[in-house]
C-alpha cells in the first residue's frame, strides 16, 4: 500500500514519429512528439494539460493509455486492488482487463459515437467488452445515463437525434460505465457552446466528487483550465515547460511561455485596457526544433546560454516546476485574482 | 473622426427563412441593425443564432434556395443608397460591390483560399476586378497589402499556396485580399476562432492597426465573449434568428439587460476568479428555428418569463436607456411598445 495517494506515475515518456521519404521509405528524420515528459497525478486530482495546437498533449493523453504505442518510458498505474503496474508493460489480454479502470473522454461528440449504434449500444460497449451479462448492461446503462443527465426513456435513440451537448453527456457516460478511477479528458468542451460548456463542466466536477476521480484535462483554453484543474502542466513541442499548482500558475507563472499565454487571452472584460504581450512568430517546426531552450527565438528575455543549453524542468519554488534558464530570477506577469 | 455619426448599413426586419424537409427554418426573423461610418460593431451569439446568415446576406451569398424578406440599405461612398436585398445575387451591382466595396474575411482560411491557385493570384484577381487592370501596379498593390499585415518576404509569399503557408500567415493573407481593393466596410467572420491564442493576440492587434490606418467600418462576428470585449465599441447579441440586445460593449459587460445576455456573461469561465466555484449554466439548449412557436425565442430556458406573456407573444426591440436596446417584456418601455403596436392589449 505504498504510493496510495498516487494513482498515475508517468516517467521519462516519449513518442518518435519517424519522418519517412521516398519509395524505400528511408528515414530522414522523427518529430518528437512527446518527448521526455515526467509527472504525477494523485487521487482525485485534475491535471490541466495545456497548450497550443501541435505541442503535443493530444498524443501524451492517449500514450498514457496507450490508444497510441509510446516510443519509450514508463506509465504506472495504481490499480483498485493497489498494486502498482506499468501499463506499458502489459500483454494485450492483462491491458484489456485494465482497460475497466482507466478512459477517455473526446473533443467532438459528433465523430467520436457511431451514427449506427443506439444510445443503449454506444453506453453499453465497454460493458459488454469486459464480459459484463446482457441483463446487467441496461440497467447499469441506465442507471449511467440519469446520472449524466441523460432522459433514460431516449435511450433507444441514435446519436443523430441528439444535441451537442447531450452528446458530449453520452461520451461522459460511455467513458463512466465500466467504472474507471482514471480519466484522461481530450478538449471536452471545447466544440460545445458557452452557454452548455458551463453545463458540462459542472457535471464533469459533480462526477469527479461523487466517484472520486482523477482526471488529466487536456484542453487549449486558459479560462477552462482554470477552472477545472488542481495543478496544470504547460506543454511547448513535446515538453512540459511548467508544472505547478493552479493558483501559482496563474498568479506567478515562472516559464516566459506561460507568462505570453496567459497575456494573449482575450479577458472578456472591455475595461481593461492593457495591451497584451505579443508573441513573434509561431511554434516552431517540431521535426526541426530550435537549438537550446524551444521557446527561445519567441523569447523576449532569451540570452546566450538559452540558445545553446536545453534548461531541464527543475523546481522554482516547492511544488511550482519550470524548464527555463532564469525561472528563479525573471519577474514574470501573472493573472491576478480578482 | 466623425461628428456625427452617420450609418452606412442599415438592416431594417431582415428575414431569411430556409424552407426545408422537416419546416421552415427561420435562420432569421426580423433582424435589425444599423452600422455607423468607422464603427466596430460586434456580433455575438451561439452557434446556429444566425451571426454567420447575417454576414451571408449583407454578401448575398447565402444559400439560393434561401428566402429573403426586409432590407438591407447600404450608403455607398458615392452618396447612392442601395438596398442589397433587392439586388440579384448574381448580378453585375453585386458583383463590383463584393470584395470591393464590401469584403469578408471568412472563419477558416484553409477552405476560403483555393488551393489550386498562388497567394498572388487569388489576392491580384481581386485588385484587376475593382481597382485596376494594370498587371504591374496590381501585383505591386498585392505585395505591398501582404507586407502591411506582416507577411515577411511579401514578394516571395506571392508565389507560394496558400497550404504552405502556417494557419497565422494563411489568415494575414486573408486579411490583406481583404484589404486590397480598400473596402468601406469589412465583413470579418470569427477571422481568429481558428487559430491559437498567442497567434490570435497577434491577429487581434493586426485588426486594430488596419481599421486605425484605414478608417472601414467593420462588422465583427465571433462567440468568443473576450474578443468583443477587445474589439468593438458596440456589440449586438443574438439568439435564435433575432437581436435581443444591443449597447456599447462597455454597457452589455457592466449592465447587460437582457436575461439571456445576462446568463451567457455568468457562464463563462473567467480567470483570475478562484477556482473550483460552480459554472452558472443555462438550462437546456438553443431550440432548433424550425416550426418555433410564437413568442419571445428565449422563453424555454429563460428563469424570469413571465407566464403567458413571453410564451405569446415575441416582445419588440426596444431603446430602454440611452443608447441600449433590449428585447424583453421584463422592461416597461418594452411592454409600452408592444401595446402601442397592439401586440398586448393589457398587462397586470
Amino acid at each position: 500500500m505504498s504510493h496510495d495517494d498516487i494513482i498515475l506515475q508517468v516517467r521519462n515518456l516519449r513518442k518518435y514519429y519517424p519522418i519517412e521519404q521516398g519509395f524505400t521509405r528511408r528515414r530522414v528524420g522523427q518529430v518528437k512528439a512527446v518527448d521526455d515528459v515526467s509527472f504525477n497525478l494523485h487521487r482525485g486530482e485534475v491535471l490541466g494539460l495545456v497548450g497550443e495546437s501541435g505541442c503535443g498533449k493530444t498524443t501524451l493523453g492517449r500514450c498514457i493509455l496507450r490508444a497510441i504505442e509510446p516510443t519509450s518510458g514508463e506509465v504506472h498505474l495504481t490499480t483498485r486492488s493497489g498494486s502498482m503496474v506499468n501499463l506499458l508493460q502489459l500483454n494485450k489480454k492483462d491491458l484489456r482487463a485494465l482497460r475497466r479502470e482507466m478512459n477517455m473522454v473526446f473533443q467532438d461528440p459528433f465523430s467520436s459515437l457511431s451514427p449506427r449504434m443506439t444510445v443503449l449500444e454506444i453506453i453499453g460497449e465497454p460493458l459488454r467488452a469486459q464480459g459484463v451479462a446482457a441483463a446487467e448492461v441496461e440497467s447499469r446503462v441506465k442507471d449511467m445515463a440519469e446520472r449524466v443527465g441523460l432522459n433514460p426513456g431516449h435511450l433507444n435513440r441514435y446519436p443523430n437525434a441528439f444535441s451537442g451537448g447531450q452528446r458530449q453527456r453520452i461520451v461522459i457516460a460511455r467513458a463512466l460505465a465500466t467504472g474507471p478511477t482514471f480519466i484522461v479528458a481530450d478538449e471536452p468542451v471545447s466544440a460545445l457552446d458557452v452557454s452548455i460548456q458551463a453545463q458540462i463542466l459542472n457535471l464533469l466536477q459533480d462526477l469527479q466528487e461523487e466517484f472520486n476521480l482523477s482526471y488529466v484535462f487536456i484542453a487549449h483554453d486558459l479560462s477552462v483550465v482554470e477552472h477545472i484543474a488542481d495543478r496544470v502542466a504547460v506543454m511547448y513541442i513535446g515538453r512540459i515547460v511548467e508544472l505547478s499548482t493552479t493558483e501559482d500558475l496563474y498568479l506567478n507563472p515562472r516559464h516566459p511561455y506561460t507568462e505570453a499565454l496567459l497575456s494573449s487571452v482575450p479577458k472578456p472584460d472591455p475595461r481593461l485596457v492593457e495591451d497584451p504581450m505579443i508573441l513573434t512568430g509561431e511554434i516552431a517546426n517540431p521535426a526541426n526544433p530550435p537549438s537550446g531552450c524551444y521557446f527561445h527565438p519567441r523569447c523576449k528575455y532569451a540570452q546566450d546560454i538559452c540558445r545553446q543549453v536545453r534548461p531541464e524542468l527543475k523546481e522554482v519554488t516547492p511544488g511550482h516546476s519550470s524548464a527555463c534558464h532564469f525561472a528563479a530570477e525573471l519577474e514574470l506577469k501573472g493573472v491576478p485574482s480578482e | 473622426m466623425t461628428t456625427q455619426p452617420t450609418p452606412m448599413l442599415q438592416i431594417e426586419d431582415l428575414k431569411v427563412h430556409l424552407p426545408l424537409e422537416e419546416g421552415v427554418l427561420k435562420a432569421l426573423d426580423g433582424v435589425t441593425l444599423t452600422l455607423n461610418h468607422g464603427q466596430t460593431l460586434g456580433l455575438v451569439g451561439e452557434s446556429g443564432c444566425g451571426k454567420s446568415m447575417t454576414a451571408q446576406s449583407i454578401m448575398r451569398i447565402a444559400p439560393r434556395f434561401a428566402q429573403m424578406q426586409g432590407r438591407i440599405n447600404f450608403h455607398r461612398a458615392s452618396g447612392q443608397t442601395l438596398d442589397l436585398a433587392s439586388l440579384d445575387p448574381q448580378g453585375d451591382t453585386i458583383r463590383s460591390i463584393r470584395g470591393g466595396e464590401i469584403s469578408m474575411i471568412f472563419q477558416e482560411p484553409m477552405t476560403s483560399f483555393s488551393p489550386l491557385y498562388t497567394i498572388g493570384n487569388q489576392i491580384i484577381e481581386a485588385i484587376r476586378l475593382h481597382r485596376t487592370k494594370d498587371p504591374k501596379e496590381s501585383t505591386a498593390i498585392a505585395e505591398d497589402m501582404l507586407a502591411r499585415v506582416g507577411i515577411p518576404d511579401a514578394s516571395a509569399t506571392l508565389n507560394k499556396y496558400p497550404q504552405q503557408l502556417s494557419g497565422g500567415m494563411r489568415q494575414r493573407a486573408m486579411i490583406a485580399m481583404a484589404l486590397s481593393c480598400r473596402p468601406a466596410l469589412l465583413i470579418a467572420d470569427e477571422p481568429t476562432t481558428a487559430l491559437d491564442v498567442t497567434v490570435q493576440a497577434q491577429v487581434l492587434k493586426l485588426m486594430r492597426g488596419v481599421q486605425a490606418e484605414f478608417g472601414m467600418s467593420i462588422l465583427y462576428i465571433t462567440h468568443d465573449l473576450g474578443v468583443i470585449a477587445r474589439m468593438v465599441s458596440e456589440v449586438a447579441v443574438m439568439y435564435l434568428g433575432r437581436i435581443v440586445e444591443q449597447s456599447t460593449v462597455d454597457d452589455l459587460f457592466y449592465a447587460p439587460r437582457h436575461p439571456y445576455t445576462q446568463a451567457l456573461l455568468k457562464s463563462i469561465p473567467r480567470m483570475g476568479k478562484k477556482a473550483k466555484h460552480r459554472l452558472e449554466s443555462i438550462q437546456g439548449s438553443v431550440p432548433v428555428p424550425i416550426n418555433t412557436p410564437t413568442g419571445c425565442g428565449f422563453v424555454s430556458r429563460c428563469p424570469v418569463a413571465i407566464h403567458g406573456l413571453c410564451d405569446r407573444v415575441n416582445p419588440p426591440l426596444v431603446p430602454v436607456d440611452n443608447g441600449h436596446s433590449v428585447r424583453c417584456f421584463l422592461y416597461p418601455e418594452v411592454v409600452a411598445a408592444a401595446q402601442q403596436e397592439g401586440a398586448v392589449q393589457h398587462v397586470s
